[in-house]
């Protein structure tokens, strides 16, 4: 027994389709593979439409006028595609460029750097806290290329990146783990939304 | 076999996920202290009071994540905490209507503008949870994912900004994602919060465990799997536990065999 469907069959000739790519290209991928490209940008066009631009467009017709100042930069951007004034687009660019950074200098540096040097100042009285004290001073020396990693130095520094090379070995089977769950998710659609084996 | 035709590692693969879901082991799923932790933390909730999800992924990130979306979900709607839904990420709209198509008909009392609400994709990023922690009915531009007017909701009445929240979980399957919550909502504002991330992302998310500024953590479907235990609702994420560990199975015997061969070679020559 099969599901009657037409938008499952649909989901899941899509999904079968790319998963005939791991045995060669092939035209059904390529076509599959175009049509996600396809429907992608058209989904962002349309959500960032209803979403945002059509919304902030009524408020400005609400006599919201300020809404008018950066409708205008953002218009701006699209003065690349007419040569003679292309170099209007950079206004716009350059606006972005400011606020992003100031966002992110005025933001980003107490949680995401001093709170986390904070962190590591942990008491060592846990197998824990000594192996992550431990990695970071060895990881830390490991970059300190003004001193020759010889000796002491270079005992650390090989510690360092033993440590670093188990955290990649940790990410690395995170991203095994990943892809895993993603072919699951997939195989779990097929078999209980498409062919109704599994509950 | 260190020549093995890739082919037959992808069969191999599809036939033990299958046989892992057409005949369930029912292997143990143990609870991590990190997932107990989130979960505790949403419990302690008292009725009334609002959490924001922030739906930070994308299809891709369904399997993982939406389990764990699901769960909350319920539990808040169990304990009669509103659930505020917000993404930065351009899908969240649909991720969020996928997870209230599911677990809003189990609660037909719970009514929506009144005990969630889906506001959906909004653009901005970490600024636009800025503009939210001020106001967030100016922050979504007056409108959610259904096109409705968030002004004309009841729940908007008393929730005015992200300040108000009482806790925060990010579903996130990247950038943006939970760093923005740290860095906007979370660290100067004061509010806990965790979050679900794809496996991918583990490590990376660790150090804000560890430094306090995550309540616990729910990790990919396994962290999934064991928050459905927890709310007493078992579901796909629990469901894919016995596949996921019998394509790790397989994984590793491959890896194994392929350094026998790789050393056996090595020797002879």
């Amino acid at each position: 027994m099969v599901t009657n469907n037409p938008w499952i069959w649909l989901a899941a000739f899509l999904t079968l389709a790319c998963y005939t790519f791991p045995f060669g290209d092939n035209p059904v991928y390529r076509f599959v593979e175009h049509v996600f490209v396809g429907t992608s940008a058209g989904y962002m066009v349309t959500a960032n439409w209803f979403n945002w631009i059509k919304p902030n467009l009524a408020e400005i017709g609400n006599g919201r006028y300020l809404l008018i100042v950066p409708f205008v930069i953002g218009i701006l951007i699209y003065a690349r595609y007419i040569k003679p004034i292309a170099w209007v687009s950079r206004i716009a660019i350059a606006f972005n460029l400011g606020v992003a950074s100031g966002f992110i200098l005025a933001k980003d540096i107490k949680p995401l750097f001093i709170t986390q040097v904070i962190a590591t100042f942990q008491p060592l009285d846990d197998i824990n806290n000594i192996l992550l004290v431990f990695g970071v001073i060895t990881s830390l020396i490991y970059f300190l290329f003004t001193v020759e990693h010889k000796g002491a130095v270079g005992v650390a520094a090989q510690a360092g990146r033993w440590v670093m090379l188990i955290a990649l070995g940790a990410a690395f089977g995170s991203t095994v783990m990943a892809r895993v769950s993603l072919f699951l998710g997939r195989v779990q659609f097929l078999l209980s939304e498409w062919l109704f084996i599994v509950k | 076999m260190p020549n093995v035709d890739r082919r037959i590692i992808y069969i191999v693969m599809i036939a033990a996920v299958v046989y892992a879901f057409v005949n369930p082991m029912g292997l143990p799923v143990t609870i991590s202290d990190y997932t107990r932790t989130a979960h505790a933390a949403i419990e302690a909730l008292p009725a009334g009071a609002v959490l924001v999800l922030g739906m930070d992924f994308s299809p891709g990130g369904i399997p993982e994540l939406e389990p764990a979306a699901k769960a909350i979900f319920y539990q808040c709607m169990c304990n009669d905490v509103k659930v505020v839904m917000i993404g930065m990420w351009v899908m969240a709209g649909d991720m969020g209507e996928r997870v209230l198509d599911e677990m809003a008909p189990l609660f037909p009392a719970k009514v929506y503008g009144v005990d969630f609400v889906n506001i959906g994709f909004k653009p901005g990023n970490g600024l636009l949870l800025e503009r939210a922690a001020d106001n967030i009915i100016e922050a979504a531009v007056d409108v959610d994912h259904r096109g409705l007017a968030l002004s004309a909701m009841p729940l908007f009445e008393q929730f005015r900004s992200l300040r108000e929240a009482a806790f925060w979980v990010c579903l996130s399957t990247g950038n943006p994602g939970v760093s923005d919550w740290i860095k906007v909502i979370g660290d100067p504002l004061g509010i806990p919060g965790t979050t679900d991330v794809v496996s991918v992302s583990i490590p990376e998310n660790m150090p804000f465990v560890q430094s306090g500024q995550l309540t616990g953590i729910i990790q990919g479907m396994r962290g999934a799997a064991e928050y459905e235990l927890l709310v007493d609702r078992p579901g796909r994420a629990t469901a894919g536990m016995d596949a996921q560990s019998l394509a790790h199975v397989v994984i590793l015997v491959f890896i194994v065999l392929g350094n026998v061969a790789y050393l056996t070679r090595k020797t002879r020559a």
